[in-house]
């Protein structure tokens, strides 16, 4: 739908609607700089971060069993949970048959697409392992759309969500 | 006929059939593991236990016959109880690692125990441990997940006779052992006891973790191995994700049930046969004029040159090619007044044992015999100026083919229809680019006369169009009414692929 908007003069001078807006900014600014560092709204981020609740949903996280080995199985519960297509898995053969209590699989590639991902956590409802979970990281950003995919490798790497 | 109730519904049956059997064509499923249409009743999984008034204990689905005047209650409590303690017994020793077993999915156990089972273990015992070992080329065996169905052992004993398993130790213990792991390499239907086993006991090394089966699309087709026309079950890789690297498009291809051909097995020649269809290197995707790509409008002016310039022609028909799209090329020929041939089939000598696998090695052939169609090498002179070939004989391999191909170099309109560059294509004036099998819906009629729909959802690539449409693209808006108008003409009956459905009709 368009819309046409007559200007007036007036407005058509710009001038006064930017003097307007700078007053705001400038009174907030000298608001926020007599009020006590603990009663303000806003943080100083990156210096100082803010906690954020325990069932925040940020970074995804790959847990490890103690060996250090990738709980994760493949099983593509969560790729299929997944709504925006943001989990690529590929599977592998570990050839571990001998041992007493074989895993037999695990994922060679696992991919999550930042940038598809829209943090709802069905991943980590779906999952039958425990493998995969939401972490309170919050500093996910990237310069590329390359450097959204996460691999396995960083996967399991991600810190530990932060319990109180 | 005798009269029976089953579910307090009167059903009039045919005499001498089992309930389970009886039950699943009225569409009510009981479930079972070791019962099979193809093998003899062991009746040892009791899992299809039914109720039947008047007799002191649950009676077994799968052996017990129909009779006059039975009252059968399939989804009782006393039935639902039952399965629930046969599915607890049977996950005693149950590893329950669906998240790494490639059946999972697709494994009736894992159906079962949501509808029927307990979710919590009673038993302190510790499960027993088999390891997990690859027994021959093709097939891994996990006994771990077995539930002594030996649906595999009587596949092996019963249909193939080549006895390669056998159940050894005895009460809890009890598991299958591989015999002759170098006879299963040989045997050429091996693979189907990777299909028969209803859990992830036994499963396909090559499918082994290359994906989930809730991941593809499943469709029925027809093999184009052999005249047999045994049916399939393709699994496609169609939803593509923006991550996902290209496999597929066909990932698998397993047997599916023709119980009117009573056929519910595939060899393993056809099955493996899979990757042809994923292979697009090769492929034919534009108009060839000459050499140069061109595109449709100059092939379409080029195929009207030839064929409205009322020049004699011939048309070589492909027993390799549906229904269908060889009827496109016979309505063509008779309208212009064109001779009709078809290639001499191509012939491999059969493995041991054969079953059902047929010597020739092309799924239509049957259709060329059906219309008395002259083999090429019977042709009286070569005197044509239109020469029109169809699609894929080139893999047929035998003495017609010089025939055909030294036609093409001397006629002065040489059009083929190929799926990917080959002689043929090379060596004629005008080559079209034609859909494979899976990318076109189409029929064929197998050796036993039984005519067979086979679904087409893969789609054709850009540029690439079926024979009909080249020819007939206004008269015909699909495949259908080609089947339509062959059966009427030709076979004198009314046919469409609803009335040939899963099964097929027989001619
Ligand atoms: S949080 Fe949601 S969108 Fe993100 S990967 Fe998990 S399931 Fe997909
Ligand atoms: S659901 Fe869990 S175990 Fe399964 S693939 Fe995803 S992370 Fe791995
Ligand atoms: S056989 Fe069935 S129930 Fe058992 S682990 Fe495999 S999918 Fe699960
Ligand atoms: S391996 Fe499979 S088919 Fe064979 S007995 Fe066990 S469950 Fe049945
Ligand atoms: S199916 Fe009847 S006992 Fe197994």
């Amino acid at each position: 739908m368009k819309k046409e908007v007559k200007l007036s003069f007036w407005d058509r001078l710009y001038l006064p609607a930017v003097v307007k807006g700078m007053g705001i900014t400038i009174k907030h600014f000298f608001k926020t700089l007599f009020t006590p560092p603990s009663k303000r709204y806003t943080v100083e981020f990156p210096e100082r971060k803010k906690d954020v609740p325990e069932w925040y949903r940020g970074l995804h996280r790959l847990n490890t069993h103690e060996d250090g080995s990738v709980k994760c199985v493949a099983c593509y519960c969560c790729a299929t949970a997944c709504p925006a297509d943001a989990i690529f898995i590929e599977a592998e053969d570990i050839d571990d048959l001998d041992s007493e209590y074989p895993v037999e699989k695990r994922p060679k590639q696992f991919i999550i697409d930042l940038h598809r991902c829209i943090f709802c956590g069905f991943c980590q409802e779906a999952c039958p392992k425990d493998a995969i979970v939401l972490t309170n990281e919050y500093e996910i950003t990237q310069l590329s759309r390359e450097q959204g995919l996460i691999p396995l490798e960083e996967l399991v790497k991600t810190p530990k969500k932060k319990m109180d | 006929m005798i009269n029976i109730k089953i579910n307090e519904a009167d059903h009039a049956v045919e005499e001498g059939r089992t309930i389970l059997e009886v039950c699943r064509e009225l569409g009510i499923d009981i479930p079972h593991f070791c019962y099979h249409p193809g093998l003899s009743i062991a009746g040892n999984c009791r899992m299809c236990l039914v109720e039947i008034k008047g007799m002191p204990k649950l009676m077994t689905a799968c052996s017990t016959v129909v009779q006059d005047g039975m009252e059968i209650l399939t989804d009782s409590d006393t039935v639902k109880e039952a399965r629930k303690g046969v599915l607890e017994f049977i996950l005693l020793d149950h590893p329950v690692d669906c998240p790494i077993c490639d059946k999972s999915g697709e494994c009736v156990l894992q159906d079962y125990n949501f509808d029927y089972g307990i979710s919590k273990r009673r038993s302190i015992f510790p499960k027993e441990r088999h390891k997990v070992e690859k027994i021959s080329e093709k097939i891994y065996k996990n006994d771990n997940r077995c539930v002594l169905c030996t649906r595999c052992g009587r596949f092996l004993n019963e249909v193939t006779k080549t006895h390669e398993f056998t159940t050894i130790e005895r009460g809890s213990h009890t598991h299958i052992a591989c015999v002759d792991p170098d006879g299963l390499d040989k045997n050429p239907f091996s693979s189907n006891i990777a299909d028969l086993c209803p859990v992830g006991a036994l499963g396909l090394n090559e499918f082994r973790f290359r994906k989930r089966v809730w991941l593809t699309d499943h469709v029925r087709a027809v093999c184009q191995g052999c005249e047999a026309g045994c049916n399939l079950t393709v699994d496609l890789h169609t939803r593509h994700t923006p991550l996902d690297p290209n496999v597929g498009p066909v990932v698998r291809f397993s047997s599916a049930d023709n119980y009117s051909m009573q056929r519910y097995f595939i060899c393993d020649e056809g099955r493996y046969s899979y990757k042809n269809y994923n292979n697009m290197e090769g492929r034919l995707l534009n108009p060839v004029l000459n050499g140069n790509e061109v595109n449709e409008e100059e092939a379409l002016t080029f195929l009207k040159e030839a064929t409205d310039s009322g020049l004699t022609g011939a048309v070589v028909l492909s027993p390799l090619v549906s229904v269908e799209e060889n009827y496109a090329a016979i309505l063509f020929a008779e309208e212009k007044g064109y001779d009709i041939f078809r290639p001499s089939p191509f012939r491999k000598e059969l493995p041991e044992p054969a079953l059902f696998i047929e010597k020739v090695k092309a799924p239509n052939h049957r259709m060329m015999k059906l219309l008395e169609i002259p083999k090429v090498t019977d042709m009286e002179s070569s005197d044509y100026d239109v020469v029109i070939v169809l699609h894929n004989i080139g893999s047929i391999r035998d003495n017609s083919l010089v025939k055909i191909l030294s036609l093409l170099k001397r006629v002065k309109y040489s059009i083929t229809f190929e799926t990917e560059h080959t002689e043929f294509s090379e060596n004629s004036k005008l080559s079209l680019p034609a859909p494979m099998f899976l990318e076109e819906d189409g029929c064929y009629i197998n050796s036993g006369k039984r005519i067979q729909h086979s679904t087409g959802s893969l789609g054709y690539p850009q540029g690439v169009r079926p024979l009909w449409k080249w020819f007939f693209g206004k008269r015909f808006s699909g495949p259908e009414g080609l089947l339509k108008q062959f059966a009427k003409e030709k076979l004198a009956i009314e046919l469409d692929y609803e009335k040939l459905g899963q099964e097929g009709v027989e001619l």
